[in-house]
């Protein structure tokens, strides 16, 4: 018992990444502070990612200051549907998708008034998604998600992390939300990590936070197995955006729109550790047998 | 790469063994090795006799000798000059007299450091009753202490009935004047009236106590001193001593002291004594001003003697303290965040929070804490369901907190928790801080998620208000500030420290099954 329990600690201990280990052995050895800004802010991101015509949603307005606010909603408000986010926003936080259904605007089932979003936008200024920091609101298009993800659940946008060290594709998981994530396909707001197999591009299994699944809960549709469309795409275009950026060690987050294929969503410097447990395999592991 | 871990690493090894080195030393100058950290205090005190008369005026009371348990330093004052010392009986007196054409004030100064004191009663040792003259005085029956009065030698007689030994006897007529209610008279209270009326104060549960052993024929003498606190008081104290196996062991049975004395009781004179007696016809009041002094032993060698810096430059040593203490609890956040695992709001924060408790009071900082933060959390729904602005909510979050706060003050000083002096401008600031980040957590990730890290942050607090809260560590980093050089190099160690935390092993536990 207590030789198992000691085992299992030398097995995490060699295998694993933990926080520590991230920090002080991968973000601040590859990556400079002062370009931190370019992940963690993604009105910086995507300057970068559109002036190097790499693939990524289009940006329908900005809005920087409170006084702009209905400037600019005036310009973007034509659009059928669009995703409201705060430029430095972490976890998924304050993002906000609108669809136009008969005049309303509607957020994942509740209408909302002008007043209500014009609210959300000066919240986004005002810095409440980054730590109190003043903000930028990005306004910019929905993106569709492909069949693909359809076939394993059909609500919210799912999409592909993967994490890159110097350039080179060290793991990838899909997150894919569920119905306890309300849409969200982040793992700490009840999504799903599915393993993604980095040769063949085919998934293996799904983690909840709790335990591993083949299928998805909500939907029954079969995940371990299938396989990713446009796979070498996704991981060229994450090659590429790594390449981009003056950060060595990064998480780069994709989707895959329906009719336009693989995009870079954003750009992240401090990838969580969950992709381990997604992939179940510790990513220490994975980058020696990378190294020999 | 490489290099700078190396450096690093030198310069915290370094850093540690300089640390201990230097305290090792200063302890080996200052005490030849011996690491004594009770936390003593010395107490200034001071009698002040203010006193008027036409004419002739004398005053008299007694003054404290050096003693196993306590030491005596006295100060050059006015009143230490034209004072006049003199031995009488077991005492020592001093007398002023004079004439008088204006009033005067007499102010009569000295230091007391004290010892706690426990002594051991055989337990197995039988019960001697004890007619040796020499203790004549200590058996007598007095108009004070009526140990032959019918009624106390009756109720001593029933308490010890079934009682063989010396300690069961003593105890069975301790804890019956222990039980007894206690009131607050200064009032003269004479063992008989103590009984009758089943409550008395020091003095006459010391009479009752001194009446019931003297019956039973166990020598019995009254010690009269003062309690040693940071105070003006007028207040004085009287308990006993009572002779078992050839030795004085004290007895308190008004604040529970059986067989033992705490450090801050100063004894001032032995006997059913007052301590003043003045002339008659005078205008006369009193007031014993003490005074609560840390002490340093170790004064020689340190980098900075925060001791003397207290007393020369006259700043709070708790300011100093709660300095000195920031970063020892600072790395043990570091520690929790780092080594366990634990997340907590911000670093500082639950330092700050401590230190807090440490003014308030656990409890009360407790209370005070759990309330801002149910108030923040229970105030953050209807705000967030109206759309209100941001910054404005958090300004009506702060004023429901103030409410609160104010509220809970009230509650608490009418039930007499907390004194209506405590400080509580610090910790209330400190707590407000706490509510706007909490205010904040709630809204960008939930009230669960917020709660969560609440409770996290507790656990933090609470580890580090045991470790800070501990008298022994306040005194030791007081004492020697060069711990913080050790600190240095802890933190620079545990800032290069790439291991797994304790709950990354909880997380990573069954995944790591899979394979092998």
């Amino acid at each position: 018992m207590i030789k198992k329990l000691i085992n299992r600690f030398n097995r995490i201990d060699q295998a694993v990444l933990g926080m520590n280990q991230r920090n002080i052995g991968l973000i601040y050895p590859n990556n400079a502070r002062v370009n931190y800004k370019y992940a963690d802010d993604k009105y910086l991101a995507k300057e970068i990612l559109e002036s190097c015509g790499l693939k990524c949603p289009k940006t329908y307005g900005v809005v920087e200051k409170i006084g702009q606010i209905e400037e600019v909603w005036q310009q973007v408000s034509e659009h059928a549907e669009l995703v409201i986010k705060p430029a430095k926003g972490a976890g998924g936080n304050g993002i906000l998708i609108l669809k136009k259904k008969d005049g309303r605007w509607i957020s994942s089932g509740r209408a909302l008034s002008s007043g209500q979003i014009f609210t959300h936008l000066a919240n986004i200024i005002f810095g409440v998604y980054s730590f109190g920091d003043d903000d930028r609101a990005l306004i910019e298009e929905y993106v569709r998600p492909h069949a693909f993800c359809g076939e394993i659940y059909d609500a919210g946008v799912p999409d592909f992390r993967v994490i890159l060290l110097k350039g080179q594709p060290v793991m990838a998981m899909l997150r894919v939300p569920t119905a306890r994530s309300k849409g969200k396909a982040n793992l700490h707001q009840g999504g799903l990590g599915i393993g993604i197999d980095m040769q063949t591009g085919k998934l293996t299994e799904a983690y909840d936070g709790q335990k591993h699944m083949k299928v998805h809960p909500d939907s029954g549709n079969q995940i371990y197995g299938k396989e990713v469309p446009f796979w070498q795409e996704l991981l060229r275009l994450s090659c590429d955006t790594a390449h981009k950026f003056p950060l060595d060690y990064l998480g780069v987050d994709l989707v895959l729109d329906a009719t336009q294929g693989p995009m870079v969503m954003e750009v992240n410097v401090r990838p969580g550790l969950a992709i381990q447990l997604a992939n179940k395999q510790g990513m220490v592991e994975v980058l020696n047998n990378l190294k020999n | 790469m490489r290099n700078t871990d190396k450096i690093v690493r030198t310069l915290a090894y370094l850093m540690i063994v300089f640390s201990v080195g230097w305290i090792g030393w200063r302890i080996y100058i200052n005490s030849n090795g011996q690491l004594d950290l009770t936390p003593l205090h010395k107490y200034e005190v001071s009698y002040v006799f203010d006193v008027a008369a036409e004419g002739d005026f004398w005053v008299k009371t007694f003054v404290p000798v050096n003693s196993a348990r306590q030491q005596i330093e006295y100060k050059n004052t006015a009143g230490a000059a034209d004072g006049m010392l003199a031995v009488e009986g077991d005492n020592s007196i001093i007398r002023w007299e004079g004439q008088l054409d204006t009033p005067r004030t007499i102010r009569y100064t000295f230091e007391a450091e004290g010892r706690p004191v426990v002594y051991h009663i055989d337990q197995q040792m039988p019960f001697m009753p004890v007619f040796d003259p020499a203790f004549t005085s200590e058996l007598a029956a007095t108009s004070f202490i009526q140990a032959d009065h019918p009624k106390i030698k009756a109720l001593s007689a029933e308490l010890v009935k079934n009682t063989t030994t010396a300690y069961e006897r003593l105890q069975a007529l301790y804890q019956y004047v222990y039980a007894m209610p206690a009131t607050s008279t200064s009032e003269l209270t004479d063992a008989l009236t103590a009984l009758e009326r089943f409550e008395a104060s020091c003095n006459g549960k010391s009479r009752l106590f001194a009446a019931l052993c003297r019956s039973q024929q166990i020598p019995t003498r009254l010690v009269g001193g003062l309690i040693l606190e940071e105070t003006k008081k007028k207040t004085s104290h009287l308990w006993t001593e009572v002779h078992v196996a050839g030795q004085w062991i004290p007895m308190d049975a008004l604040n529970g002291h059986f067989a033992s004395l705490p450090e801050h009781y100063l004894e001032l004179y032995r006997g059913d004594e007052f301590l003043i007696t003045r002339k008659g016809n005078m205008d006369f009041d009193y007031m014993y001003h003490i005074e609560k002094k840390r002490m340093n032993h170790f004064p020689e060698g340190a980098l900075i003697d925060l001791w003397s810096i207290s007393d020369l430059a006259d700043i709070p040593a708790d300011i100093l303290n709660l300095l000195i203490l920031l970063p020892l609890g600072a790395f043990l956040v570091v520690l929790f965040r780092n080594v366990i695992g634990l997340k907590t709001y911000g670093v500082f924060l639950p330092v700050l929070v401590c230190l807090a408790f440490i003014q308030t009071g656990f409890v009360e900082g407790m209370i005070l804490f759990t309330t801002i933060v149910l108030v923040v959390a229970l105030v953050s729904f209807p705000l967030e369901r109206w759309g209100i602005q941001y910054t404005s909510k958090i300004s009506l979050m702060l004023i429901a907190v103030v409410i609160s706060v104010l509220a809970g003050i009230k509650i608490l000083t009418a039930t007499g928790w907390l004194s209506a002096s405590a400080p509580l401008f610090f910790p209330i600031i400190i707590l407000t801080v706490i509510s706007e980040r909490l205010a904040k957590k709630i809204e960008e990730d939930g009230v669960n998620k917020a709660l969560g890290l609440y409770v996290q942050t507790l656990i933090v607090t609470m580890f580090a208000f045991f470790v800070l809260s501990s008298a022994a560590i306040q005194h030791f980093v007081m004492t020697f500030p060069e711990s913080i050089l050790a600190l240095i190099g802890l933190n620079l160690l545990l800032g290069k420290w790439i291991g797994i935390r304790v709950t990354e092993y909880h997380r990573f536990y069954k995944v790591m099954s899979a394979k092998s």
